[in-house]
């Protein structure tokens, strides 16, 4: 009645809705400001100098254009370091994710899953440098794994020469880091599915059942999409994690390591001790690309997955 | 309604407005936070205050003083061995007085002395021994009896025997100090007495942790401290105080085993503010502790005053009025410390020198400088302290870290770092036009400058200050003359054929073996160091590497089974361990215990000094680096030193290889630093007196090494604090080099023209893979496949 009668009204408190949304924003700007010019300063310039050292030469900062690309990309260190980085993570973060959503659903139907869930957590608070001491103790070339292998070998076959193996000088350190992997993350990865597995609705889910969706169906069309938000956090961390994981490989195989397990951060650090600072720029500056094209490819990947 | 909604609007409207406030007020807050935090960005001009203590030198009237007991007056006494007991009351040439009572200058090893302030003494020695009976008549048990006399204040003089409290036992006492009421206190290894000088007895005090080095009093408090820790000492109470925290922490800090902290008390009464304070001087510079307060400030660098000079230990302090001190050191140096407004609080100049490990050497040279440009601070920095857990790795990280960040040092000590590396990215500066001079004049072998010279860049961009030469002993009949790997495995099979059993070699582990091949055969393994560099792994030589180090442990292993190489390897590390702890020197009259420990019959080495007619050899690169471990072998008619040939020819270990920062902030000063490491004065020098430091290697300045050939026996001999009888009486003798002997180091040193750099990580490799070769998994040729592929990567790098 009122708006027939002065339509203009409307709009002037729509406008003045505006003004104020206006004046809202700018205080939230006000208030983020700080916190991005932090961001600013201490990692987009930063990254701007390091893509403008990707341009020059170390040491006399002559400009040398596209020429450290060129010579990163023949370099057959930074190529080997991306074959098996890129392996690590396609067989890595598949794996993890998969397990860990295995182990997430079967654990979602146990009832006293409370304490199992504090034992899948304990790899996390082992120190790096434990884990690493448990690695040689079970992989070296006279360690327990050896050891059990000659005793197996010697009971069933009858053998006693066995000299044990050098698990991470050998073409299987990559499998010996997986699995070291696989054991320290799965714990958390699994919480992160159930955390995710809980917020579903149930009552969508019976709803289907009762109209005689049977359970791949179930799975199909109402958990996987729904669960699509923490498919990309869990892809995220996994991601990160296998990043992280260079810790302990360094650890027990050092700067120079088996040519298969030799990755992106051996070649970083042993450029770093080697004054490479133009190629660990445009090595950085690839990397960085890298990541945020996967990212913005799996956000975008996921929220159209979630939208259909 | 309208009441209804008016009122909504009047809170709404008071809200907004407050909410407003709030939003604006911490917007505001988050702001200044930022600019505060980013405030702290950046660098900027710092104004340098002024005022800082200075020193002056103090002229001394005699020489080799090495005691001085302050006197509550002002006045001191100085003593030392051959010298008169002398009090001195004006400077130090001037108002001189002989100590009255007694020719104090013919005592001989004086362990303990004291005086006091009315001129009673008491001194504690041992008589000189010219036979080995003689010694053995006076020892008790196998150990010295100290004796001791005391004179009283009117030149009465008594020879003591001081007993513990049940008078069964004479017991050693290694410090004295006097009271300011003349009662007499004195401290052996383990327990701190008072002294009765009339009946001799000592009365037990209190337990020390270790030998005490320095005892002051205050009021009624003895202060004393032994290595670990200071010890409070009530003299009226006659009680032990409670541990000071502050000043434990300190000397626990500070103390490094040898007397390295002097200290000087200063009276309540003559203190500023009525309190008590303790002025404390070491290495780094001068402190000031306020009694019962909980720090201890520095009030002036070491660095800038001789404190911080290691070729001079501070021995004594006394507090002067107008907070000025007087300090006496070793070296017959005595300054006194003022405190000089119109100076600047540091000064406005400053040299960084960097090394990956610390090197006397280089600290020394640093307060050289110091010394010549006073308004220059030299800033010596280590990428590794001994003490903490940082690897090579993490400090060559820090000093990428600085140099990427232009912070880099002025001068850089290549020890341990990779000089191809830094020069090929530009961070060392060339030195042709530095060294330029020296190749005119001819003063340094040239030949060894060159052997620096980059091959690919065709400068040079380090230059050594000495170097170590690799040599082969041995029987002769073995080997004689310069000898190659061949020979020397032919030689060993005959030694081998003539003695089955035992070991051939002092190598009782495979790692030894390996270690010690390696320097004169490494330069050969890289194309770029021999044939003009295209830097590629010569794989057919490391192959021939293994299978000469393979025969070579055969051979050695022939005479060994299990248990004789557990017994061999337990009885070597006996041997260095003793080498280690107790700094023995193995000297030719001794070499027979060395060599002979379990009959070794060759040995590879470097020639690392001049001292004993050119026969200290390393045995062990590993021990060499701690420094203490030698075999000196006694050139003679059966055994041979001669120049060991591996695969590479004429090589030489460079040492203290020194280059210069491009970035370099003072870029002269950088200049004139090398110069100093290249100059007489620093190359004639081989010890350090305040810190007991040998230097090794042979001198890259012609003349140094030749004065080194002459002198420097007689000067260890002199700094071990020995006279020639002594020596003659332990060593049997010093066997000085012959003019043939001169002739052949010579010789090698014109002819050293490869250079090995230690610790590369192809060096690493070659010994990591070559253990297995030894062990026999891998054959010589699977070997050097090994290390070709574990090389691969790093060069694709």
């Amino acid at each position: 009645m009122k708006c027939r009668n002065n339509p203009n009204g409307i709009h002037r408190n729509r406008g003045k809705r505006h003004g104020r949304n206006s004046i809202a924003e700018n205080r939230r700007l006000l208030f983020l400001l700080p916190g991005l010019t932090g961001v600013m300063i201490f990692y987009l310039l930063p990254f701007l100098e390091v893509v403008r050292r990707s341009f020059v030469k170390a040491g006399n900062n002559s400009f040398v254009g596209l020429d450290n690309y060129k010579a990163v990309l023949h370099n057959a260190a930074f190529r080997l370091a991306v074959r098996n980085t890129a392996l690590y993570i396609v067989l890595g973060v598949p794996l993890l994710m998969g397990i860990s959503l295995v182990l997430a659903l079967l654990l979602r139907r146990i009832t006293a899953r409370r304490k199992l869930l504090s034992a899948l957590l304990l790899p996390m608070a082992v120190p790096a440098a434990v884990m690493v001491l448990v690695l040689q103790l079970l992989v070296d070339k006279h360690g327990l794994l050896n050891g059990v292998i000659s005793e197996l070998l010697s009971r069933t076959a009858g053998m006693s020469a066995f000299y044990g193996i050098d698990y991470l000088n050998s073409d299987g350190a990559l499998a010996v880091v997986l699995c070291s992997f696989l054991w320290k993350n799965t714990g958390y990865m699994v919480i992160l599915w159930l955390a995710g597995l809980s917020a579903l609705p149930r009552d969508v889910e019976e709803a289907a059942e009762v109209d005689g969706a049977n359970r791949w169906q179930r799975w199909q069309y109402i958990t996987m999409p729904e669960l699509s938000g923490s498919f990309f956090t869990i892809g995220m961390l996994s991601v990160l994690h296998i990043f992280k994981s260079y810790r302990e490989v360094w650890m027990v195989a050092g700067s120079y390591p088996q040519e298969n397990i030799y990755f992106l951060q051996h070649l970083l650090q042993n450029w770093y001790l080697k004054l490479e600072f133009d190629q660990m720029a445009v090595l950085t500056v690839l990397l960085s690309g890298i990541l945020l094209i996967v990212c913005l490819f799996l956000q975008k990947h996921l929220e159209q997955g979630k939208e259909a | 309604m309208e009441k209804y909604s008016r009122g909504r609007l009047s809170i709404g409207e008071k809200n907004w407005s407050t909410g407003h406030r709030q939003y604006f007020l911490t917007s505001v807050v988050l702001w200044l936070t930022c600019l505060f935090l980013l405030s702290a960005c950046g660098s900027k001009e710092e104004e340098i205050p002024m005022g800082r203590y200075a020193e002056r030198e103090v002229k001394l009237a005699g020489s080799g003083y090495t005691y001085m007991h302050p006197m509550t007056d002002g006045s001191y006494y100085l003593y030392g061995d051959g010298v008169n007991l002398t009090k001195v009351t004006g400077d130090g040439e001037s108002s001189i007085e002989t100590w009255p009572w007694e020719n104090t200058s013919n005592i001989n090893v004086k362990f303990s002395f004291g005086v006091a302030d009315n001129g009673a003494a008491i001194f504690g020695y041992t008589p000189m021994f010219y036979s080995n009976e003689e010694y053995e008549d006076f020892a008790e048990d196998g150990e010295y009896r100290y004796l001791y006399y005391y004179v009283d204040e009117y030149g009465d003089k008594h020879s003591l025997t001081l007993y513990g409290e049940d008078y069964q036992q004479t017991i050693n006492l290694t410090y004295f100090a006097f009271a300011p009421d003349g009662r007499l206190y004195a401290a052996s290894d383990s327990m701190m007495y008072r002294i009765n000088v009339e009946s001799g007895e000592a009365e037990s005090l209190f337990q020390t942790l270790g030998a005490v080095k320095e005892v002051v009093f205050m009021d009624d408090t003895m202060i004393a401290l032994d290595d670990e820790k200071t010890y409070l000492y009530d003299m009226v109470e006659e009680k032990l105080l409670e541990d000071n925290g502050v000043l434990n922490e300190f000397v626990a800090s500070h103390q490094n085993g040898s007397k390295s902290i002097v200290l000087a008390a200063v009276k309540e009464s003559e203190a500023e503010k009525d309190n008590r304070i303790l002025y404390l001087g070491c290495r780094t510079g001068l402190y000031r502790y306020v009694w019962g307060g909980s720090v201890i400030e520095q009030i002036a660098d070491g660095r800038l005053l001789t404190f911080g000079n290691s070729q001079y230990k501070p021995l004594a302090m006394q507090a002067l009025s107008n907070s000025e001190f007087r300090v006496l050191f070793s070296g017959n140096r005595m300054v006194e410390l003022y405190y000089d407004e119109t100076l600047p609080a540091r000064p406005s100049k400053e040299l960084t020198v960097y090394s990956l490990e610390d090197n006397g050497r280089i600290r020394y040279a640093g307060q050289l400088f110091q010394q010549e440009y006073p308004d220059v601070l030299v800033n010596y920095e280590t990428g590794l302290d001994g003490d903490s857990a940082v690897s090579k790795e993490d400090a060559l990280k820090n000093l990428n870290t600085k140099l990427l960040a232009g912070e880099g040092p002025d001068v850089i000590i290549l020890d341990g770092i990779d000089m191809e590396q830094y020069a090929g990215k530009g961070v060392l500066k060339p030195l042709d036009e530095l060294l330029a001079p020296y190749e005119e004049d001819g003063v340094l072998y040239w030949n060894i400058v060159e052997g620096m010279r980059m091959t690919e860049k065709e400068e040079i961009y380090g230059v050594p200050m000495t170097v170590y030469l690799p040599v082969w002993l041995s029987e002769k009949q073995y080997l004689g003359g310069e000898k190659g790997l061949s020979d020397i495995v032919a030689g060993m099979e005959q030694a081998r054929a003539d003695h089955p059993g035992g070991p051939l070699l002092f190598t009782p582990y495979p790692q030894d073996l390996l270690m010690q091949m390696v320097p004169a055969s490494l330069p050969a393994w890289t194309q770029s160091e021999q044939a003009g560099g295209n830097g590629s792994l010569d794989v057919a030589k490391i192959e021939e590497f293994y299978q000469a180090a393979q025969k070579l442990w055969e051979l050695d292993s022939a005479g060994l089974d299990t248990d004789a190489r557990i017994k061999w390897q337990q009885d070597a590390a006996e041997v260095t361990k003793q080498a280690e702890l107790e700094m023995i020197r193995v000297v030719p009259g001794q070499y027979n215990d060395i060599f002979n420990i379990g009959e070794t019959w060759a040995q590879f080495g470097c020639l690392t000094s001049v001292w004993y007619e050119m026969t200290t050899i390393h045995c062990l690169k590993a021990n060499f680096k701690n420094g203490y471990y030698d075999k000196a072998v006694a050139r003679n008619d059966e055994v041979t030193v001669e120049k060991y040939i591996g695969q590479a020819e004429d090589v030489y270990w460079a040492r203290t290889v020194t280059g210069i920062c491009a970035q370099a902030k003072e870029p002269e000063l950088a200049e004139e630093f090398v110069k100093l490491l290249l100059s007489e004065q620093m190359m004639d020098k081989w010890w350090l007196d305040g810190e007991g430091i040998w230097f090794g290697g042979a001198a890259i300045r012609k003349s140094s090494l030749a004065k080194a050939m002459d002198k420097n026996c007689r000067e260890y001999a002199e700094v071990a604090g020995w006279d020639e009888s002594y020596i003659q009486l332990v060593y049997d003798g010093i066997i000085w080099p012959t003019e043939e002997e001169k002739q052949w180091l010579y010789q090698m040193m014109e002819e050293a023209d490869c250079c090995y750099l230690s610790d590369t990580m192809l060096e690493e490799v070659v010994k990591e893979v070559g253990l297995q070769v030894l062990e026999g998994s891998l054959t010589p040729e699977e070997g050097a496949e090994e290390v070709a592929r574990k090389m691969a990567i790093e060069m694709e790098e």
